[in-house]
């Protein structure tokens, strides 16, 4: 046996109490790694919905604070497409529509598009059917997470309100649009949005080549008052300063609950420690010296952390996909560093905890084991 | 080399309690020649105990020094006397104080834990045959008699092969004819492998089986008969 297995095997002499401390610990790594896991799901998903767009420009109205609010003129669109910077340009219609789902209110975002909207998008993006036409109506494909959260397939019949669509066609991105998406005629999308004819929300660019972005900017924001260019990558920064500033909520509210779970090792450490007085004062009478003892009182926190840090990661995990069941649109995926760094974290405030407890035991003279007390 | 392997030189002990002064140890001059086997008697407050701790080097006196091996322990800071007490001391106890999660063998090796050595294990278990545990080397202190369970206290004493051995009142729990063979036990250890041992005893008879007998009392040594 050696110090190591000692400490252990002292974790399992109350079993209640230790049980009580690796729950209060799990807790709190539950905590973390599932809204970490959360977080970086979202943070994969903003990312790849930005780069489905690769490289596209967006104009918009100035100042315009998201894609629905937008009003641009019609008339851009052949001004843009002289644009020898240009190699596509695809005037879009933003519409979000209440959706009955079993009883449950959901949201789908439909996006009235022409056919030149194929060329804004890699041409594989549809998976099963077609393309609608130009001049079609009542027709539309949807995000192929989407029609599984709808439970509709090709040929089938969607209501939105007082409209009906039927899926021609289902295309699939990988990225957050596929569970949120229904592409529709522009003409559609304008009768749902009440826009009048002449405008649109915004038009979208794909240049001939991503170093063009500026120059289309300058172009724009010079010839035409009243709108601007936004590329992508800016609202990626944006959506990563929100994360980030998320993050750092998630682990101060999750640390308080960590750093309780480590009081609680503290505390179940520091009676084991008193209760041991006698056993403890035997160890230092056959010559343990204090360091010895505190060490097994460090191994025993560490072992607590250890159960508790593994308990919660896997409650943490199980937790973040339950919520990705409860909340349409959320993506969760697993990755090692949000899962590590709340394991390491977990571990090391169970050893912090410990110190304590460690020093207390290691200063018990040896004398209160013969006296008895 | 002193023939001597304890020698106490003026010991005192005083206890603050309130406004009370305790003298527990008036001053103590003693030698203890290696390899004897010596029992200390004397009324209960008589300060056998605080002797005892202090030739072990769990406590230190007021006053007056305390030689092992020539060497002054009462000088030593806790850091090496721990050491001084792995290797030259071996310790029993009234409660036998086993660690009841721990099974016998586990048990005799509780001090050997902190040395990150394996080459114990044999001798864990030679020990336990000497005082005739091999049976029970699985068993855990609640599964043990009392007499089993200081023998099994005994071993861990042993485990380290000290230079001396302390016994404060290890009878004090067990039933006569146990004590009996526990005392029988530690005569036979003291002769095979010339150990020093100090016991302290309430029971005439057990200290009846040492070679030298000294009496404490209030503080002093008033008796000091070898046999
Ligand atoms: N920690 C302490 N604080 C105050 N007084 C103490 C302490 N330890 C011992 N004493 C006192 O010192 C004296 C000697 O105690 P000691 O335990 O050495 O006696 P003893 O001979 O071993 O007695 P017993 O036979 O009852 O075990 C007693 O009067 C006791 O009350
Ligand atoms: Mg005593």
């Amino acid at each position: 046996m050696n110090t190591f297995t000692f400490g252990i095997r002292n974790m399992g002499r109350r079993k209640g109490r230790a049980s009580l401390a690796i729950l209060g610990i799990a807790v709190g790594v539950m905590l973390i790694t599932s809204l970490l896991l959360i977080m970086d799901g979202l943070e994969s998903g903003i990312a790849e919905s930005v780069e489905l767009l690769s490289g596209n420009l967006i104009v918009q109205k100035k100042g315009a604070v998201d894609l629905p609010f937008s009003i641009v003129n019609i008339s851009l669109v052949d001004s843009l497409k002289a644009n020898k910077d240009i190699r596509a340009v695809s005037p879009e219609i933003y519409v979000v529509q209440r959706i009955d789902e079993g009883g449950l209110l959901g949201f789908v975002s439909v996006i009235g598009v022409t056919e030149s909207y194929r060329e804004m998008v890699s041409p594989a993006y549809i998976k099963e059917g077609e393309v609608f036409h130009e001049n079609d109506t009542g027709k539309a494909t949807v995000g192929i997470k989407l029609a599984d959260r709808l439970n509709i397939g090709l040929g089938d019949t969607l209501s939105l309100d007082t409209y009906e669509f039927t899926i021609t066609g289902i295309f699939e991105t990988n990225t957050l649009i596929d569970a949120s998406t229904l592409l529709v005629p522009i003409e559609d999308a304008r009768r749902m949005s009440g826009l009048p004819k002449e405008v649109v929300n915004v038009i979208e660019v794909r240049p001939v080549s991503p170093d063009r972005a500026d120059a289309i900017r300058e172009y724009v924001e010079a010839r035409y008052d009243g709108y601007e260019v936004i590329y992508p990558q800016d609202l990626l920064e944006e959506g990563e300063e929100i994360m980030d500033t998320l993050r750092g909520v998630v682990w101060i509210v999750s640390s308080i609950a960590v750093i309780v779970g480590g009081i609680g090792i503290a505390n179940a450490m520091l009676m084991s420690v008193l209760e041991r007085t006698p056993e403890i004062g035997v160890l230092k009478a056959t010559g343990w010296s204090n360091f010895d003892v505190g060490y097994s009182v460090v191994l025993e926190a560490f072992g607590i952390g250890l159960i508790g840090g593994t308990v919660g990661i896997i409650l943490g995990i199980g937790s973040s996909f339950a919520a990705e069941n409860i909340i349409p649109n959320l993506p969760v995926r697993l990755s090692l560093i949000p899962i590590l760094q709340s394991f390491i974290f977990a571990i090391g405030l169970s050893i912090l905890s410990g110190i304590y407890p460690a020093l207390k035991a290691g200063r018990i003279p040896p004398l209160v084991a013969i006296r008895g007390e | 080399m002193p023939n001597e392997i304890i020698e106490t030189i003026g010991l005192t002990k005083e206890y603050r309690l309130g406004q009370t002064l305790v003298h527990a140890l008036r001053g103590v001059d003693m030698k203890v020649a290696k390899g004897s086997f010596m029992s200390m008697v004397g009324p209960s407050g008589s300060g056998k105990t605080t002797l005892l701790n202090i030739i072990g080097g769990l406590d230190k006196p007021t006053s007056g020094r305390m030689l092992l091996d020539g060497l002054d322990i009462t000088t030593l800071p806790e850091r090496k006397l721990h050491r001084i007490r792995r290797v030259k001391i071996g310790f029993i106890f009234q409660h036998f104080y086993l660690i009841p999660t721990l099974t016998a063998l586990e048990n005799v090796l509780v001090p050997t834990i902190p040395m990150k050595s394996s080459h114990f294990e044999d001798k864990a278990e030679k020990l336990l045959s000497f005082v005739g545990l091999t049976e029970r080397e699985k068993h855990r202190p609640n599964q043990l008699s009392g007499g089993e369970q200081q023998r099994v206290a005994i071993c861990r004493a042993l485990i380290n092969e000290p230079e001396v051995l302390l016994c404060d009142e290890i009878t004090g729990e067990l039933d006569t004819e146990t004590g009996e063979q526990i005392v029988r036990l530690l005569k036979r250890i003291n002769q095979e492998r010339n150990l020093t041992i100090l016991l302290i005893t309430h029971d005439q008879r057990v200290a009846s089986e040492s070679d030298r007998i000294i009496t404490l009392l209030d503080g002093r040594i008033v008796a000091d008969k070898a046999r």
